[in-house]
């Protein structure tokens, strides 16, 4: 296997359980990075994660806010860095700190600031070849993200069957 | 006078223990004030309190269902004139609050005139303890009143009250935590800095804004001299302090004329919410005065207020900002019921993504509606999400997905986009899901008042939608104006002016919540 | 001599100290140290109340009020600032900031030789700061910034000579050190890579006696910034707030020293 793994989805609600089983797989620290065009479904597999996550309630997007918080026995930090303009303003929302202290941080619109983010982490690219299809190319860049990556494209296959690589 | 009694800070120790030495011949130390502090519930300290520092004080210790009065004193500049009175009042309202049967305390013969208050208070000599003054050998008189119950003690202490006429009192709540009971001109200062702007108001009574600033209006390179990059200007912790007092500056007040404090301390942004919740809580320490913590949802409501003032429950509120949306029921202030919210992209967001992809400025609100002014609001049907669902919940992530779809498309047919029609139509499916979602709360929980507070409340397609819809069912439409729509402190103040009166403040150990519901 | 508060919030630990400033040093009345990870907020204030009433006194009682500006942790600078503006402005007393990290090296005063301070910076970085340590005075050899832990320890290693290392980032970084300088790294025991409020009160005394404590203005008082964007460092520099290492608490980073 080369390159990144491809999990295809043929529905939002599709997107939705691949991101649960993602959500049922992640540790405190583990670091996941979206990156997609507007509409791509970023926020659906972060609610598909939270609900995994045991995450009672909302999860709307962060996008004014810029951080969520959901608690859940391991909290969810929801970002979107859709209105940051300079790498600056990642410490004036604690960015770099909420990272390392034990939640799960998934992180919107991650490729604004590519060179802040931690290295060792999964990256999670949402493409729509159609208005229904979404491809979620996923890979870890670092071994934890590796284990991550590997885990949740073996528990979508077992779930679907329809996974390329 | 303008003098208030109020309980007891740690901060008023310093003056407390000067004016004590002043006054009495074996007067107590700072620690035995502290020892006073530490025994809790059983003790109720007061102070007079006013511009010219602490003009007296008094204790009360409730022992097995009585009260003892401890150490009254009044400032020898400051008596004659209703002070030791107004002191007397707020012992003996708190005495019949703890239902105490009867209360003693001790005096010198030689204090005519102390003796004359407890005299006129229902007080009357039951004894004596001899030698009781170490440092003149002088005895103790021992005075006690009647059951506080009785009709000649009401009198009496009518008639205490009557002395203490114009001298305010500040009650105390159940907890001897807080305050109930705000008079109608307490002096607030809020801070608010739970997301972009920082901000600061000084109202009185709840109701007279005396003044609103945010950092955002201030030139802060004057302040700062060109230190600080103007990127920074409206960071939270370098605007917090100039905000402030220009808030105190423009109302023509100092702190020392502050009542209570109130600070916004969720939901927001941690790292700017800790900005206001910390500031505000050394405020606090160094003054003495009473802090409220906030809901910036709650104090969105209050925006109403504070522009109609005669609003009042049971009403439902749509609250639409960037960051927010949803349909809130309130029977009554302090009781929020949230009948729906946005799943996914909330409002403001929504215009801003849509304007974005149609290559308009920012902010995209006002940039769509004054395109969709020109525009066909039925040329492009696109979809009205979850309108016909039973719940009041709102989602438009998947309008924002079809407008985006379709500008796609035509791009890649070919053909131009005709940015009106859609801006006009884009416009319409989100307004169409709110009014109707509005309209079914009214009609649920038959309120015959609406608010719409937060930022796109200032949308005028869809004020417009929602005063016809409202006016057609004889509901009143409240829509605040556009600078108490965004973030200001004060919506905070008026908000914090209610929670104070309820008595529920801010202890030392409290948090930012940035996740704080309404709910 | 003013009766001064001192407190820091920038690393995992509150501090705080109450004493006299005066010409020969400082009078110490108490102090108080806590290890509490990202819950700065909740515990400053019961520690500062228990300071003052441990020493009998009131916040009435307090002439000064002195603060750890960082660098440190974000949030824990911002918290402990703005209490102190807070404070500061309620009392109508003036507010001095000190630098965080010369907060620790002063723990190691009455020491000779090189003393290097790093702060956990987060992102694989440090606050780095070298002091040069001779009977009862230190000098400060580099300006405030933020590097990776092993650019550090290379340039230190260079120096050639032993170096006496504190600071919160060892927790994460030692063995980078240990690795790069050999039997020159000389680790302090964990109890000492924090500041106190002794310490904080000494740093403030340093520059009281060089007359560099500043206006005392809570309205100009910035915490120490060094991760600005290339817009933001260009503009300080054309203001010319880049210039000689500021030993006031106004104003915000220096030059970057010699490191790095």
């Amino acid at each position: 296997m080369s390159g990144p793994a491809v999990i295809v989805t043929a529905s939002p609600d599709q997107t939705c359980q691949a991101g649960e089983l993602l959500g049922q797989l992640v540790s405190p620290c583990d670091v996941v990075a979206l990156t997609g065009d507007l509409g791509a479904g970023k926020t659906v597999l972060v609610q598909g994660i939270a609900s995994g996550l045991g995450v009672i309630g909302h999860v709307p997007s962060p996008t004014f806010n810029i951080l969520l918080v959901h608690r859940a026995p391991i909290t969810l930090f929801h970002f979107d860095l859709y209105r940051l303009e300079q790498a600056s303003q990642l410490a004036d929302i604690d960015f770099y700190e909420t990272l390392e202290s034990g939640g799960v941080s998934v992180i919107e619109w991650a490729d604004r600031f590519p060179g802040e983010l931690p290295p060792d982490r999964l990256d999670v690219s949402i493409s729509a070849p159609d208005d229904a299809t979404r491809e979620l190319r996923v890979e870890g860049t670092g071994p934890r993200s590796h284990r991550l990556e590997r885990r949740w494209v073996e528990k979508w296959q077992r779930s679907t069957r329809d996974v390329r690589s | 006078m303008s003098a208030r009694i109020r309980p007891l800070a740690e901060s008023d120790l310093g003056r407390v223990v000067a004016l004590e030495r002043a006054t009495f011949p074996s007067p107590w130390t700072r620690g035995m004030f502290i020892d006073e502090m530490l025994q809790g519930s059983s003790r109720a300290w007061f102070v007079a309190d006013s511009p010219w520092g602490i003009l007296g004080y008094a204790g009360l210790m409730e022992v097995e269902g009585e009260g003892h009065i401890l150490n009254l004193a009044v400032r020898a500049d400051a008596r004659g004139q209703g002070v030791g009175s107004a002191l007397l009042a707020a012992v003996l309202a708190e005495a019949l609050r703890r239902n105490l049967e009867r209360l003693t305390l001790e005096v010198r013969p030689s204090n005519a005139a102390a003796r004359a208050m407890y005299e006129a208070a229902g007080f009357s000599e039951e004894g004596r303890r001899p030698g009781y003054y170490a440092d003149s050998g002088e005895d103790a008189l021992v005075m006690w009143t009647g059951p506080l119950a009785s009709e000649p003690m009401q009198a009496a202490i009518a008639r205490v009250g009557e002395r203490a006429a114009g001298i305010e009192r500040l009650a105390i709540d159940r907890d001897g935590s807080g305050l109930v009971g705000s008079p109608s001109d307490d002096v607030i200062l809020a801070i608010e800095t739970s997301c972009d702007e920082t901000a600061a108001a000084v109202m009185r009574g709840g109701r007279d804004l005396l003044s609103s600033v945010v950092a955002s209006q201030i030139d802060f390179h004057a302040r700062f001299g060109g230190v600080v990059p103007e990127i920074a200007s409206r960071k939270h912790v370098e605007a917090i302090s100039g905000v402030v007092d220009e808030a105190l500056s423009l109302a023509g007040i100092r702190i020392e004329d502050v009542t209570a404090l109130a600070v916004t301390y969720g939901p927001g942004l941690v790292g700017a919410l800790v900005v206001g919740v910390s500031y505000a809580k050394g405020l606090a320490l160094a003054t003495g005065l009473p802090l409220v913590g906030v809901n910036h949802l709650e104090g969105h409501l209050f925006a109403n207020v504070l522009a109609e003032p005669d609003i009042e429950p049971p009403f439902v509120a749509l609250l639409v900002s960037g960051g927010h949306t949803s349909l809130v029921h309130v029977p009554a202030w302090g009781e929020y019921h949230t009948m729906g919210s946005t799943l996914d992209d909330a409002a403001g967001e929504a215009f801003d993504k849509v304007a974005k992809a149609l290559g308009l400025g920012y902010p995209g609100g006002p940039a769509i509606s004054r395109l969709a002014a020109e525009g066909d609001p039925a040329a492009i049907p696109f979809p009205r999400a979850m309108i016909n669902t039973a719940d009041l919940d709102f989602s438009l992530s998947g309008l924002k997905t079809a407008v985006v779809t379709y500008i796609r498309k035509e791009q890649a047919a070919g053909r131009d986009l005709d940015l009106p029609d859609i801006a006009a139509s884009f416009q319409a499916a989100v307004i169409d899901v709110q009014v109707s979602k509005a309209v079914r709360a009214v009609v649920e929980t038959r309120a015959r008042t609406f608010l719409i507070g937060g930022g796109v409340s200032a949308n005028p397609a869809l004020r417009a939608a929602l005063a016809k819809a409202m006016d057609a069912r004889g509901v009143r439409i409240s829509v605040p104006p556009l600078d108490l729509c965004t973030d200001n402190a004060a919506m905070i103040a008026a908000a914090g002016h209610f929670r104070l009166g309820r008595g529920e403040t801010l202890g030392p150990s409290a948090e930012a919540v940035p996740d704080l519901r309404l709910d | 001599m003013k009766l001064t508060l001192a407190f820091d919030t920038s690393t995992e630990e509150v501090a705080t100290g109450l004493g006299k400033i005066g010409t020969r040093g400082v009078h110490l009345l108490g102090e108080t140290n806590i290890d509490v990870p990202r819950a700065s907020l909740t515990h400053l204030f019961p520690a500062i109340t228990r300071l003052l009433q441990s020493a009998d006194r009131a916040i009435g009682d307090v002439d000064a009020i002195v603060v750890g500006r960082g660098p440190g942790s974000f949030t824990g600078v911002r918290i402990g600032v703005s209490a102190a503006k807070g404070i500061a402005q309620g009392r109508g007393v003036p507010l001095f900031g000190v630098n965080t990290l010369d907060a620790v090296a002063e723990r190691f005063s009455g020491r000779q030789g090189l003393v290097g301070v790093i702060g956990d910076a987060m992102r694989r970085e440090v606050y780095p700061a070298l002091y040069r340590l001779s009977g009862h005075t230190i000098e400060r050899l580099t300006g405030d910034a933020v590097a990776s832990p092993s650019v550090v320890a290379a340039e230190w290693a260079a120096l050639g000579e032993p170096v006496l290392l504190s600071g919160n980032a060892l927790r994460k970084y030692a063995d980078v050190f240990a690795g790069a300088m050999g039997d020159r790294a000389v680790f302090a025991p964990e109890v000492l890579w924090t500041p106190t409020g002794e310490s904080l009160l000494m740093v403030a005394w340093r520059s009281y006696v060089r007359d560099e404590l500043g206006d005392g203005d809570p309205g100009t008082l910035l915490p120490v910034y060094t991760r600005l964007s290339d817009a933001e460092e260009a503009e300080r520099v054309r203001d010319g707030s880049s210039g000689p290492w500021p030993r006031s608490g106004v104003a915000g980073p220096g030059p970057t020293g010699g490191v790095l």
